[in-house]
């Protein structure tokens, strides 16, 4: 069986060739990563460039991503049964005060279709909870987003909750945001902003594998 | 605090889909079935509400600005903003809460694309909803010397976001929906607080969110680079937002500025000049070919070729009305109108005589059964017992249009309608007596889309809905001037029973909103050359009858000259005429009481002033005569200071280098042997030109060019090669010729002794020459007011024959033996 055409599916955004493909694909007894690695992360690559030439707009990511997680459904019993671990775990939310989830819902569909497990604490989050979640799970990355000026400050009051209880280094923090820019996230600690969820997803990934390369 | 009431609220697929970030094409299918979805579904969802408040500003220090009512606007962004304002209108608007937890619960169902689709008809709404109120507040200064600011609303400028509260404090108490939190956080979610500043002489600003100045670099929304335009026109001063990288033109013509542009914008006319006031960059090749030097020493542009990139102001060229034909030829016939009034008088039912009213109706007018739309069915049972069942109507065709009591309609009128493709002639007239009321005239609209059919066509071809912004213009255009002959006359729109529309294939087509592009390829296949009938409201127009558009002979022979051999007197002879149709095409006819047969050229538009260096329509200040035995050698129309040369003026021109011996036989301009004529040559850059007149406004000289020479040459050869070919066609020789009508826009306007001396018309027909005006409109006139010759119109473009001049190897060696100025 032809990966490429399982690739294309998901490059086209259609869930139904995706979930067809990828049960072909496992009945066909290709190994899951394989399938995932080269049938789907590859897409959402060329996807992710497509989107940051300009070439394709966000409903159209957003079916890749949709046709990504309809795929990974199916594809993580096997996954699991392998042992095959996910890319990197994360977790996501909105700062207290603001109610703004639609960018921090883009960033989480962008990571779950590159195959990172993520946990969302939704909006309006208090501030301890970023680092109790983030400690339970063994979360790799801490996702900040804020759309207000007024709630900028809530994502450094998190970053230095972490500081104050000395794990801040076991985290790489993620900012986004309409009023988020770099020089706020170098001013906050944060180790990474980016504008938009394509790179969001892109420097994710990047320093998963930096990190699972340096594990191995 | 006051309440803004508004019907419901609109979201375009188009904003949608700007929101979603496409620019340049559509989604797919499924993106689209979506949006249509939830915009369908939107009215349930959207709760829009707008409150404000007007407060007067008491005084404007260093950063702040102090209002009446004590509250203090902070900052230097909205203190400069507000500096020459006297008041402001501070707004809190909102589409509710329901549409946030639509898109919550999307986001839950993991269907992100929806609710990223629910998200943006929110925003776009609540964009909508406070442009409405905008607008609204624009429409209440106009006329005064008051202007009005941009909204300004805290947080994506560089007014901080805290400042919201003085927004909250100026509107009081008295609302409860929508609140602010510690944040600043509204809630709902999709609501905004902004204000807009008043003041005099400060201009009216026209778009909203100015990007430009956000503070949000990084907004998923940001229409990157916004820059501000400003564009003054006839004293008025407009500030436009536009889009960095946007073509001028494009937005002039967007924002129905009246740029010229016969090319549609190519680079190839150098008509769309503006004046560039700030913002000015180096001359491109397309200037320098164009413009002359002290024009762009001066900030002269093409508009066409500038992308802007940053803040502009520019000023556009006065424009004058066009002056129009609107007389023609008046020829007698029977008034007996396609729309009839009648009336009609009927036994009452008995319990004998049980026929249903419309069968009585249609019974006694003689047609069975008489059609009637749904709407007026409902009336004519008690419109016949309330008149004791005599009655008056008005009936088109079998249809019934109107019923009233006996006498009861008094006013009846009539529409004929002559679209050209440089002007538009509207004739109102009295459908009793066969008069005509009164007309108006305006330059075609679509002019802005290009000076011919050709790149209109292409205009349709290359914007997916370039059709539509055209058939728009067109309607809009018919419902303003019909609607201003009303208004003049006293009379009703509804009184209005019938309309007749002539035009070039291109422009009906245009008007029915149907596809124009094989007319433009070969083979030239237009969707119809039947007549079209149809209720005015199909067409969006505002009349209560039907529309006629006259049908046409063939793609590039229109209803016009459908309607120009009807009117022009060439079908009462047994002896050959021949019409010409010299406008923005040629159209050729030759013809008796018994044959038509029809060529058409496309004398380029040469003789509505494109392609000529210094060329324009018949605007007043054209020259439209040129005479050099003359002390000034030339006139202008309404003797207005000369502003460049007119069709009239450009034929003059080349017949009178021609008589004085400057341009040869082969069309090459010499310097001229006599001492008298020995200034009037000069050379730019390279070329010989005639100096015609000078400008006053820049002391610029108007010339006649070698090239202009050369466009000449082609346009006559094109007419002049049809002319030879029709009377070949019929064997017939020049003396066989009874009478030559001239028609058209330029046609009537031209000199015809200059159209002898170039060669374009015979000179052995030069006594045979008779202008009959705009034979188009009447004709339009005559098939509104006739009957009979309506069947005739029919009748001719039936069995006219068309003979395609593309297809006739001869017409080739004609056009390059006419070419030359000799043969005469």
């Amino acid at each position: 069986m032809d990966l490429n055409e399982l690739s294309l599916a998901v490059e086209k955004g259609s869930a139904k060739k995706t979930k067809e493909l990828v049960i072909r694909a496992l009945e066909a007894k290709i190994r899951p990563e394989l399938i995932l690695n080269e049938g789907m992360i590859k897409a959402m690559g060329t996807v992710g460039t497509k989107f940051q030439n300009n070439e394709i707009y966000v409903p159209e990511m957003l079916l890749t991503a949709r046709a990504m997680a309809v795929g990974l459904q199916i594809l993580e019993p096997a996954m699991a049964a392998t042992g095959a671990k996910p890319i990197g775990k994360c977790i996501i939310g909105t700062v207290r005060g603001d109610l703004h989830d639609i960018g921090k819902n883009l960033v989480k569909i962008m990571f779950k279709g590159a195959g990172i497990d993520v946990v969302d604490l939704g909006a309006d989050v208090p501030d301890t909870e970023f680092i109790e979640k983030a400690e339970e799970i063994g979360a790799d990355i801490v996702c900040l987003s804020a759309l207000l000026t007024t709630t900028m400050p809530a994502m450094a009051e998190v970053i230095r909750k972490f500081e104050k209880a000395g794990v801040k280094d076991k985290y790489v923090f993620m900012v986004g945001g309409a009023p988020v820019s770099n020089s706020f996230a170098k001013q906050i600690h944060a180790d990474f902003y980016t504008p938009d969820a394509g790179t969001a997803v892109r420097v994710a990934k990047a320093l998963l594998m930096d990190r699972a390369g340096q594990a191995s | 605090m006051k309440t803004f009431h508004t019907a419901e609220l609109k979201v375009h697929q188009n904003e949608i889909l700007q929101l979603l970030g496409y620019k340049d094409r559509l989604p797919q299918d499924e993106v689209l079935g979506l949006i249509a979805e939830e915009i369908d579904q939107s009215g349930e969802y959207l709760e829009p509400a707008l409150y404000y408040e007007d407060v007067e500003i008491e005084r404007i220090e260093r950063d702040s600005v102090i209002l009446k009512n004590q509250v203090s606007l902070e900052g230097e962004f909205i203190t400069s903003k507000l500096s020459n304002c006297f008041k402001i209108t501070a707004t809190i608007a909102t589409v509710g809460n329901k549409v946030t937890e639509r898109v919550r619960a999307a986001f839950e169902q993991d269907d992100y694309l929806r609710a990223m689709v629910i998200d943006s008809i929110g925003i776009a709404a609540l964009g909508n909803l406070n442009k409405r109120f905008w607008y609204g507040m624009i429409d209440t200064i106009a006329g005064t010397d008051f202007g009005i600011t941009q909204p300004l609303s805290p947080g994506d400028t560089d007014w901080k976001l805290q400042e919201q509260k003085k927004i909250f404090q100026c509107l009081g108490s008295g609302f409860h929906q929508i609140k602010l939190t510690e944040y600043c956080l509204m809630f709902p979610e999709k609501s905004t607080a902004q204000i807009y500043g008043i003041g005099k002489n400060i201009g009216v600003a026209r778009q909203g969110h100015t990007c430009s100045e956000c503070s949000l670099r990084h907004c998923a929304y940001r229409q990157d680079g916004k820059v501000e335009l400003v564009v003054s026109s006839e004293g008025a001063r407009e500030v436009i937002d536009v889009e960095s990288g946007a073509n001028l033109l494009e937005i002039l013509r967007n924002d129905h500025f009246f740029a010229e542009s016969p090319c549609s914008g190519l680079g190839l006319c150098g008509k769309c000049k503006v004046k560039i006031e700030r913002g000015i960059s180096e001359p491109n090749e397309y200037d320098q070919h164009h413009l002359t030097k002290n024009e762009i020493g001066n900030g002269w542009r093409l508009a066409c070729r500038i992308q802007i990139k940053g803040p502009m102001e520019v000023t556009l060229e006065r424009k004058e009305g066009i002056e129009i034909l609107t007389s023609g030829r008046t020829r007698w016939y029977e008034v007996q109108p396609l729309a009839e009034r009648i009336d009609l008088q009927m036994a009452p039912p008995s319990i004998h005589d049980q026929r249903s009213d419309l069968q009585r109706l249609s019974d006694a007018y003689g047609a069975n059964p008489l059609h009637v739309r749904l709407e007026d069915m409902a009336q004519i049972s008690r419109t016949l017992r309330d008149y004791q069942f005599h009655v008056t109507a008005v009936i088109f065709q079998g249809k019934l249009l109107a019923l009233a009591g006996n006498g009861g309609i008094k006013e009846f009128y009539g529409i004929a309608a002559d679209l050209g493709t440089t002007t538009v002639a509207v004739y109102l007239m009295n459908l009793c007596d066969g008069t005509q009321i009164d007309v108006e005239s305006a330059v075609n609209s679509q002019g802005a889309y290009g000076a011919d059919v050709i790149s209109r066509i292409n205009y349709t071809i290359e914007n997916s809905e370039g059709l539509t912004v055209l058939k728009n213009l067109i309607r809009e255009q018919l419902n303003g001037m019909i609607g201003a002959l009303c208004r003049r006359n006293g009379i009703s729109e509804s009184s209005i029973y019938h309309m007749t529309v002539v035009g070039n294939s291109v422009m009906t087509h245009f008007l029915l909103e149907l596809p124009c592009y094989n007319i433009a390829q070969a083979p030239y296949i237009p969707v119809t050359n039947h007549s079209v009938e149809v209720e005015a409201s199909e067409l969006g127009l505002k009349l209560k009858g039907m529309i006629t558009i006259l049908p046409a002979i063939a793609a590039y022979v229109g209803s016009d000259i459908t309607a120009g051999i009807l009117s022009c007197g060439m079908l009462e002879s047994k002896g050959y005429s021949l019409l010409l149709d010299l406008g923005t095409n040629g159209e050729m006819v030759i013809g008796n009481c018994d044959e038509i047969l029809t060529c058409s050229t496309a004398a380029g538009p040469a003789f509505e002033g494109a392609n000529i260096r210094f060329g324009i329509g018949g605007v007043r200040g054209a020259i439209n005569k040129i005479d050099l035995s003359r002390n000034r050698i030339y006139e202008t129309i309404d003797s207005a200071e000369p502003v460049g040369i007119c069709g009239s003026g450009v034929l003059d021109a080349t017949a009178q280098l021609l008589h004085n011996g400057i341009v040869d036989g082969r069309g090459r301009m010499h310097e001229p042997d006599d001492s008298r004529h020995r200034n009037l040559i000069i050379e730019i850059d390279g070329m010989k030109q005639m100096v015609v007149a000078h400008r006053k406004f820049n002391k610029e000289p108007i010339t006649f060019t070698q090239k202009d020479v050369r466009e000449v040459q082609l346009a006559k050869a094109a007419i002049r090669a049809g002319i030879n070919l029709l009377l070949k066609e019929k064997e017939l020789d020049y003396n066989q010729i009874e009478n030559v009508y001239i028609g058209g826009g330029f046609g009537n306007f031209m000199n015809t002794e200059s159209a002898v001396a170039i060669g374009m018309i015979p000179w052995q027909l030069r006594d045979k020459i008779r202008s009959v005006g705009n034979c188009a409109g009447s004709g339009a006139k005559a098939y509104l007011l006739s009957k009979e010759l309506g069947r005739k119109a029919v009748e001719i473009s039936g069995r006219a024959r068309y003979i395609e001049l593309a297809a006739r190897k001869e017409f080739q060696e004609y056009f390059i033996e006419e070419m030359a100025f000799e043969s005469n």
